[in-house]
């Protein structure tokens, strides 16, 4: 492999070149399906938010949807012999959609109205290495796949007249494999638009409630699996 | 589904064989040779069930070490043969997990699983400058899975292996090194489902094996003079 690395340097005589990038964007179905144990076993959710939805007649129910996130960050680029690349970013994220509403649930023969609150918020560290190939002369295509540091916080909150109220929160880091495709249309010799789809897997171990005071002990896994989609600038130090 | 295995087989031989036709006929395009190693998580696509045990151990037991949802080192090699815009290869891959253990109280379990896998891809390339591309492709899967799960007090082993038929899709992009070899950095995602596979211990469970999941890989290639 050092072989491999160190080929380039004989070919091309290029000097490397950095680029700094913001970014923004949203993240679809942020957290996945939200499971915890206590869904499964007092609402009978076996997956999370997907199975919380019920309606019945009489009852004021409202649909509860996944999360949507928004997420924003900075990303450093190095770009070595014009093809290779090394990216380092920082972003965090937060739920700004969905993830609360009315259902129903059974309590022993009862069935009573229930409202649900789930929010999920962190930052992630991505590292990725991959292929630069420019496309004409204003064009950047970048392609990159590697790990990423992850912390999450999972909350969720159930209430009820029964009188009943849940609380839960789990927090925690994973380390999602990451891939990242990213154009860059460049206005001039240093700047460019950019935007980027990536895509990260991973999922923690289950964590263990830290919310305490409710009387309960919830248990849930955090989900870092799912795509973000991003809008950004870049900044390149040495024209391209 | 013996049917499908078997059709999913023969497209691929199919396949196989017209490009070899192709190449002799016209020998416009360029063959390939690549080697590909990386990374997957949750090959056989575990983390379900391994979630499931976690919980179940967190909520009944006072000591537990959960079971970690696997990465693992993905080999692989392929053979490609692309003309113009176009892309048509045939790979296989290996992946297996290494360790996968837990622990609550006195009881403890161990997983061993692999996968086997012989994706056939029909693509588009988008050639930028000489040697560097950038592509996506899609196509279908013979996978071979095998899952064994061993578990001390309550005792029991369970051993479940497959053929699977599937599909996956690809994206990529490839820079030169040299003028015949590359570098490449590809995505795979693959989904198929097992139809209830009968224990192997027991002869009595069922149970489906889902390949679902996603390789990053780089890759070293290297182009056959024509």
């Amino acid at each position: 492999m050092a072989a491999i690395a160190l080929a380039p340097i004989a070919v091309y005589a290029s000097p490397f070149n950095q680029a700094i990038s913001f970014y923004a964007g949203y993240i679809p179905s942020l957290g996945d399906n939200l499971y915890s144990y206590e869904q499964e076993n007092t609402f009978g959710s076996t997956n999370g938010v997907d199975g919380i939805n019920k309606s019945l007649s009489g009852f004021n129910t409202s649909q509860i949807h996944r999360l949507i996130g928004a997420t924003a960050g900075i990303n450093l680029k190095i770009v070595m012999y014009d093809f290779f690349a090394l990216r380092i970013g920082a972003n965090y994220f937060k739920n700004v959609w969905g993830g609360k509403g009315k259902t129903v649930y059974d309590d022993g023969g009862t069935t009573r109205l229930l409202e649900c609150t789930y929010r999920y918020d962190g930052f992630d560290i991505p590292v990725t290495f991959g292929i630069v190939i420019p496309f004409y002369k204003d064009m950047k295509i970048t392609f990159s796949c590697g790990i990423a540091y992850a912390w999450g916080r999972y909350r969720n909150k159930f209430e009820s007249d029964a009188p009943l109220l849940y609380r839960g929160e789990f927090k925690g880091h994973d380390y999602p494999l990451v891939l990242n495709v990213e154009g860059e249309y460049f206005m001039d010799e240093k700047v460019a638009l950019a935007t980027s789809l990536s895509y990260y897997r991973g999922t923690t171990t289950v964590i263990k409630d830290s919310k305490q005071g409710d009387g309960n002990t919830d248990y849930a896994p955090l989900d870092f699996t799912g795509y973000r989609f991003l809008l950004g600038i870049s900044y390149y130090f040495k024209p391209i | 589904m013996k049917t499908v295995h078997h059709t999913i087989i023969i497209t691929i031989a199919l396949l196989l064989f017209i490009f070899i036709e192709h190449e002799h006929a016209f020998a416009i395009g360029e063959f390939s040779i690549g080697l590909n190693a990386g990374l997957t998580q949750d090959p056989n696509h575990l983390e379900p069930a391994i979630t499931q045990w976690n919980t179940q151990a967190k909520t009944t037991a006072s000591d537990v070490d959960q079971i970690s949802i696997p990465y693992s080192f993905v080999w692989g090699i392929n053979v490609r043969y692309q003309f113009n815009y176009f892309l048509f290869r045939i790979g296989a891959h290996f992946t297996s997990p290494y360790s996968v253990r837990g622990e609550a109280d006195s009881t403890r379990i161990k997983i061993s699983t692999y996968q086997f896998g012989l994706p056939a891809t029909v693509g588009l390339i988008m050639p930028l400058k000489q040697r560097a591309y950038f592509f996506l492709g899609a196509g279908l899967t013979y996978n071979y899975a095998y899952l064994e799960i061993k578990q001390t007090n309550p005792d029991f082993k369970v051993r479940y292996a497959d053929s699977i038929p599937g599909f996956h899709y690809i994206m990529g992009a490839e820079a030169p090194l040299t003028s015949k070899i590359t570098l490449s950095v590809e995505w795979m995602h693959q989904e198929g489902r097992s139809i209830p596979i009968k224990d192997e211990v027991s002869g009595t469970d069922k149970r489906t094996i889902s390949v679902k999941g996603d390789f990053l890989l780089f890759g070293v290639n290297y182009y056959i003079g024509m």
